[in-house]
């Protein structure tokens, strides 16, 4: 299983590859003049041909895409031509993203529980009331376009009830809809992010390290004593050590670069020691015990120590979220402001994300409930609840699941136009507005993140199958 | 028993034939148990049986009427087709219902309940050809890399993997801002976006036909590639692409209404999206954004319940 992830892994960076020149190819055969948008109403040929100069858009395409690829991988996805000029893309991104998971995560997380639900009521009463019920709205919610149900729930609330009676659900916005923070006037610079991120990978090795160890601990035998295991931890552990090398030589300019360091050394130290120990030690059952207490405490070291400059930095720069944010920062106002915008627009994307889910469910629980086995679970007497949540529930996911983490990625990227109807300046909202003027390296930032996360969500579904069906086995 | 049959009027005959397919129990009185025997196995009775459910006769109804506004409609309304879209010069108000306008004007002037039926057409048109693109080419380039297999096999999937991991509508949206908002253009670049995924299909298909014992025939006979691959495979791995193709028609619709709505639809004909996208929601008639979403949504859920009643039919173990 591990093989196989690493294999898939390995498999993402020539797609990443792919995926950046194909992005970029399309992007700036747009045919749309980006200086002409930034100028705006300056017709000065000289400015035209400076600016032009600048941004490099003279050179020929082959250097223009190299210069991209080689930024990318140094870790710059270029400033904004046109939608917010001169704002470096990564950082538009890390503010858009976080509105665009607000929206979505109730949906999210809401739509496979009902969805699963209502399905398997279906398919327990089959052709009876609840079920013809359960199926009209499954076929109309699939049918209808998103964008329509939500011009009309806009319709409805904001302006015919406004107009009929004396109701009024229209909340007035202060300052919510902008995607900049009010809290936090300043972002992080760049190596302060890069750091945090790294930070942010050893808060969850600590955590996997815990768990590893917690486990450790109740199995018995000698079997986690292979030595190809402690190989790896080995190779960590030095790759740690290498890590801590590096930012020896750079300045100490911050709190943060402080604190990595320590952690860098701890990890590599801790890794090494473990890995040299375990191999001393020898096959023997006795070890098992000690060696899961000792990955244990070294899981709690790192993770402490990557979880003072987590709250450090959440506690300077907030999380971008508005909802964490404003209770952070203490602001009632803000946020129920915020939670008052979000209701329709999540209502509405919740109720046309639930139709295919549903259809799905029911369809695939019918075909299990006719099995053999579940005539066998009925007649040994186990019951109804059991036979249904058990038995056939989890065969009948196994098709269903790869909809639901399908789902996660069409959500993100059908956001756009929930985005577009109730003005929410999200991810989709600032990559149309991209897309409208012609500015090539937001829309190159958004599609590459876009990217990333349907590929993420294709290998988590992958990975999802063999937790749900063990008998799936990935060589 | 020969006599018999020729003695048979041929109307006659026709006629026992449909009523045979379509009646589950019916028996033609004229047959003897044999021949009775062997029709029923020649016809596809078990199939139109399952074709016949309620659900399946309402996307049926749904869809006919659409083809039949698109069919007639100039003989349904009184207004032309150039009198409803943008190169005529006269600009009217945006109205109410009214009795010359049962559902009220759009907000060019233009006649809602017109539109909608002029529109049919377009819709059936931007229904079709991309999923004939779509289907079509997964066919053919599914079936070519599964019977080929590698190399081709394996550049043509991670070409489809390449696909699949971008994101698809965003690439729509950036191609079509490329190439303008022509209708035809649109429909085949989002036509060809959708082959991936019948590819990826038809492989799988296509696999599972490779190793039976009458392609092995067939090669033994001397049959050449592309004669075993579309005549004797393709046929048996139909079905399935079929029940794809009325699935496809749904989304295909629903998704070209949406990108009408960000504007990027064609606006030089009758089209059911560029009238959500048109209507101002806080003057006006709210009804030119009501009617055209209700027809595209019935559209889709026509062709979704068709494409259920297929499956239904032709693969009886799944259930929906």
């Amino acid at each position: 299983m591990v093989k196989y992830i690493f294999k898939r892994v390995l498999l993402l960076i020539p797609m990443l590859i792919g995926v950046l020149i194909i992005t970029w190819l399309l992007s700036s055969a747009m045919l749309i003049n980006p200086v002409i948008n930034r100028l705006g109403m300056v017709r000065d040929p000289a400015i035209y041909a400076v600016e032009m100069e600048r941004l490099g858009l003279n050179d020929p395409w082959y250097i223009q895409l190299f210069n991209y690829i080689t930024d990318f991988f140094t870790g710059n996805l270029g400033t904004s031509y046109t939608v917010h000029a001169d704002k470096p893309v990564a950082e538009l991104l890390l503010q858009i993203f976080p509105k665009t998971i607000e929206l979505m995560i109730f949906p999210i997380v809401l739509v496979p529980i009902i969805a699963v639900k209502l399905g398997v009521t279906s398919a327990k009463n089959r052709n009876k009331r609840k079920d013809v019920l359960i199926r009209f709205l499954a076929v109309f919610g699939a049918g209808f376009p998103s964008f329509w149900i939500a011009g009309l729930v806009q319709y409805y609330f904001g302006i015919y009830l406004r107009d009929t009676t004396f109701v009024r659900f229209d909340i007035d916005i202060m300052g919510a809809n902008s995607f900049e923070s009010p809290f936090t006037t300043a972002l992080p610079s760049n190596s302060i992010m890069n750091s945090m991120l790294l930070v942010f990978l050893f808060f969850i090795v600590g955590i996997v390290l815990i768990y590893r160890g917690l486990k450790l601990r109740k199995q018995k035998g000698p079997k986690h004593f292979q030595k190809r295991k402690n190989l790896g931890f080995l190779i960590i552990g030095l790759v740690c050590f290498i890590l801590f090398l590096i930012p020896l030589f750079t300045p100490i300019n911050s709190l943060y670069t402080f604190y990595l360091i320590l952690e860098l050394l701890i990890a590599s130290l801790v890794l090494v020691i473990y890995a040299i120990i375990s191999n001393l030690l020898k096959n023997t059952p006795k070890n098992v015990k000690v060696s899961g207490n000792f990955i244990t405490i070294s899981g709690l070291i790192i993770g402490i120590f990557s979880f003072i400059p987590l709250v450090l930095y959440i506690a300077t720069y907030g999380t971008q979220f508005r909802t964490i944010d404003s209770i952070i920062f203490n602001d009632t106002l803000f946020f129920w402001d915020t939670i008052g915008h979000l209701i329709l627009p999540t209502l509405s994307m919740t109720f046309v994300g639930l139709a295919g889910i549903t259809r799905q469910t029911r369809s695939s629980m019918l075909d299990v409930l006719n099995q053999d086995y579940i005539r066998t679970a009925r007649a040994k007497g186990v019951p109804e609840k059991d036979v249904i949540n058990k038995h056939a529930l989890r065969n009948a996911l196994i098709p269903t699941s790869n909809l639901i983490i399908g789902g996660t990625a069409a959500a993100l990227l059908g956001s756009v136009y929930i985005e577009r109807i109730f003005n929410y300046q999200g991810f989709g909202f600032i990559l149309f507005e991209a897309i409208w003027s012609g500015d090539i390296p937001v829309i190159n930032g958004c599609i590459l993140f876009a990217s990333l996360i349907i590929l993420a969500s294709n290998l988590i579904a992958d990975v999802m199958y063999t937790i749900i069906d063990p008998r799936i086995v990935y060589t | 028993m020969e006599k018999k049959r020729n003695d048979l009027d041929k109307n006659k005959k026709r006629k026992n034939l449909i009523i045979f397919y379509l009646l589950p129990g019916w028996r033609v009185p004229e047959f003897t148990n044999r021949e009775y025997e062997l029709e029923k196995i020649k016809s596809k009775r078990r199939f139109f049986r399952h074709l016949i459910n309620p659900l399946t006769i309402l996307g049926v109804i749904i869809f006919s009427i659409f083809i039949f506004m698109g069919v007639f409609c100039s003989w349904l309304t009184e207004y032309a087709l150039q009198g409803i879209i943008p190169p005529q010069t006269y600009i009217g108000e945006y109205l109410p219902p009214t009795l010359g306008h049962p559902l009220g004007t759009t907000k060019n002037g233009y006649d809602v309940l017109a539109r909608i039926i002029w529109g049919s057409r377009t819709s059936l048109f931007m229904a079709t050809i991309p999923v004939v693109i779509a289907v079509g080419g997964g066919l053919v380039i599914g079936t070519i890399s599964a019977y080929f297999g590698n190399p081709w096999d394996y550049i043509i999937m991670r070409i489809v993997d390449l696909v699949y991991s971008l994101p698809t509508l965003i690439i729509i949206l950036i191609l079509v801002r490329m190439v303008g908002v022509d209708m035809m253009t649109l429909l085949v670049i989002y036509g060809s976006f959708a082959i991936a995924g019948n590819v990826r299909f038809m492989r799988s298909l296509v696999l599972q036909v490779r190793g039976l014992v009458y392609v092995k025939a067939a090669k033994v006979g001397g049959a050449s590639k592309f004669k075993v691959m579309f005549r004797h495979i393709v046929p048996n791995a139909l079905p399935p692409m079929i029940i794809n193709f009325f699935g496809g028609m749904a989304i295909t619709i629903l998704g070209i209404a949406a990108l009408s709505f960000l504007g990027l639809g064609d606006d030089k004909i009758p089209n059911w999206g560029i009238d959500i996208y048109n209507t101002d929601m806080y003057k006006g008639n709210i009804l030119s954004f009501i009617f055209p979403g209700l027809c595209t949504a019935l559209f889709a859920i026509g062709a979704m319940l068709i494409g259920d009643g297929l499956r239904d039919a032709m693969d009886p173990r799944l259930k929906i």
